[in-house]
């Protein structure tokens, strides 16, 4: 009970991927779908930093993976919300139901 | 201490989990960034608990208040703070597609733990954590980082400067006209 374990931090990370996930699926707002990728990529992070902590301390490839996609998750959602804000501008509208350009 | 430890552990994961539902679940967007900022400093406050002090203060610096200043900035340019307007209602679609999730994700589970796996990868290596301290963490992650990681690192610069052009250029991006 009182010994935290890496089986807690999976648990963990585990539980926040599940919400991100649902998140990413039942939100409307492009906005706060951003939020929840980002939800999904710390709790990634939260993996990858557990698993070198407990298991590889040696080599740090784990934290040094969880640096990489911390860069590459910010510069996405960047990206996301340039585009976001062109769309603002052109359809004044960002809920994912109204902007229907995009349909496969 | 152990316990000391154990009891900041789950506090801070309950934390977590209360705000990063708040976030899908609260109606108005601003509210929900701020949600994501408690969000993401507990995620930080975790990493400095694993002995990763880097990565927390990455986490912090990066997540928890830049990415946070651009999400509130977004919201008040797109003049998106009232309250959205679709109702979650809870249809036997959703209600089938969050018991999947979680029948899948306790499957896996259920399934680590009872193989060889749990062995292998829990319980061997439990012993050996914290070795080091934070501060030779940091100064271990980064002469990894600029020695066997150099051209990944390299790379990465790279990829952040054509992300920079494509910014600058979807920023000058006019439209078609209204």
């Amino acid at each position: 009970m009182f010994e935290i374990t890496l089986y807690h931090y999976l648990v963990l990370s585990l539980i926040l991927f599940a919400i991100g996930f649902i998140g990413i699926i039942i939100s409307k707002n492009i906005i706060k779908v951003l939020i929840c990728i980002e939800i999904v990529m710390s709790a990634i992070n939260l993996n990858f930093i557990a698993f070198t902590a407990y298991k590889n301390y040696l080599f740090l490839s784990g934290m040094i993976f969880a640096l990489f996609i911390t860069a590459i998750s910010a510069v996405q959602t960047a990206i996301g919300l340039v585009l976001i804000y062109q769309i603002y501008k052109n359809k004044e509208k960002i809920t994912s139901e109204e902007i229907e350009e995009l349909k496969g | 201490m152990e316990q000391l430890n154990a009891i900041i552990f789950y506090i801070i994961s309950a934390i977590i989990i209360f705000s990063s539902i708040a976030v899908i679940f609260t109606k108005k967007i601003m509210k929900s960034v701020f949600f994501a900022l408690v969000t993401f400093i507990c995620f930080g406050l975790l990493f400095f608990f694993l002995n990763a002090l880097f990565n927390g203060v990455i986490q912090i610096s990066i997540y928890g208040i830049a990415l946070c200043i651009l999400f509130a900035i977004a919201v008040m340019l797109t003049n998106n703070n009232e309250e959205e307007t679709h109702k979650i209602k809870f249809s036997p679609t959703i209600i089938l597609a969050f018991l999947g999730v979680i029948m899948i994700l306790s499957s896996i589970l259920i399934f680590l733990k009872e193989t060889m796996m749990y062995d292998s990868v829990f319980k061997t290596y439990i012993n050996s954590s914290h070795i080091l301290t934070s501060l030779d963490n940091t100064k271990q992650l980064s002469s990894e980082l600029l020695t066997h990681n150099l051209y990944s690192f390299e790379l990465l610069g790279l990829y952040l400067l054509i992300v920079l052009i494509g910014i600058l250029v979807l920023l000058t991006f006019k439209g078609e006209s209204k």
